[in-house]
């Protein structure tokens, strides 16, 4: 499940096409899954990630030269485009916010039970801040170490610990059985 | 949070995984967003012509208009000054006698003529031509 940063090709430092070619065909597969597993639609999340380069675009003088500063900085733009897209989305995941629990949802493996069990955490999920979100997407889904974590939205690692552990309490209140939380 | 909770949390979200729907953009899609991306930077480095300062724009349409206003002023204060000269030129006043007589008849016998133009600014100028008075030894 861990994609790991794709090393980017060299591009030639005198051509900013080349080097925002190469960002984009490194990063955005990572960037998509992401804005998906943040927003819950995957339109949304395919603007993001288009909007996020574009910034990348405009500001490419202060995109780190660096590999892994540079998947860090398109980490954050994308961390803090989703917060502002929260905002918007706001109104529409009040009204979605019945939570399903997803063993609670049809037990056999089938699409419908599987559709079900993604609402429900798409749900969930959306009922984070968007930073603690992304840490526990990080982590949990994608597998990333506390360590890159930190370095990719760049927090100290007790503060990625500190996200990851109310994320936990709070997505298994609202997504296991006999979880107590109540909208 | 008790090892089993987490890991039946775990399980949870990777069933339900948002991104695991299948709907990622396809090749297609990347490559015209791909596309779309390198032009707008490439538009955004052409370099814009070259454009007077805005803010001296309305200075400069300010000066014209003041310009052109002093020009027509003095235009017409000219004019004015030589019609004036013209209708009464230098030398040519006369006493109250020698007007009433001129009056009476002996203008008369002096026909006056006159120049009347237009210049291109459309003041009309009109001369007045005295002929020399005639000399009584």
């Amino acid at each position: 499940m861990v994609q790991a940063i794709r090393p980017v090709e060299t591009p030639r430092a005198d051509d900013p096409s080349e080097r925002l070619g190469a960002l984009f065909d490194a990063h955005q597969a990572r960037l998509y899954r992401l804005a998906r597993r943040m927003l819950s639609d995957a339109e949304e999340a395919r603007d993001l990630v288009q909007e996020a380069f574009l910034r990348a675009a405009r500001h490419l003088g202060s995109v780190p030269a660096d590999e892994v500063g540079a998947a860090a900085w398109l980490t954050r733009v994308v961390v803090n485009l989703c917060r502002d897209r929260g905002r918007r989305l706001e109104v529409r995941r009040r009204a979605a916010a019945t939570v399903l629990r997803p063993a609670e949802a049809a037990p056999d493996s089938g699409p419908e039970s599987r559709a079900v069990a993604r609402r429900a955490v798409e749900t969930a999920l959306a009922t984070l801040p968007p930073r603690r979100r992304a840490v526990v997407v990080l982590h949990e889904l994608e597998e990333r170490p506390v360590a890159e974590i930190a370095r990719l939205l760049g927090l100290a690692r007790v503060t990625v610990r500190w996200h990851l552990a109310a994320g936990r309490k709070d997505l298994a209140a609202r997504l296991l059985p006999g979880g107590s939380h109540e909208d | 949070m008790k090892t089993d909770d987490l890991d039946r949390l775990r399980a949870a979200l990777r069933r339900g995984d948002p991104a695991a729907d299948g709907r990622e953009p396809d090749a297609g899609d990347l490559r015209l967003l791909r596309e779309r991306l390198l032009e707008s930077a490439a538009a955004r480095r052409r370099p814009a012509p070259p454009a007077r300062p805005r803010a001296l724009r309305p200075a400069f349409a300010a000066a014209a208009a003041t310009a052109a206003v002093l020009v027509l002023t003095l235009g017409l204060a000219v004019a004015l000054q030589l019609h004036r000269a013209v209708d009464r030129p230098p030398g040519s006043e006369r006493s109250g006698e020698e007007a009433a007589a001129g009056a009476l008849g002996a203008g008369a016998e002096t026909p006056r003529q006159q120049i009347q133009f237009t210049t291109p600014g459309g003041t009309r100028i009109v001369w007045v031509l005295y002929p020399e008075p005639p000399v009584h030894p």
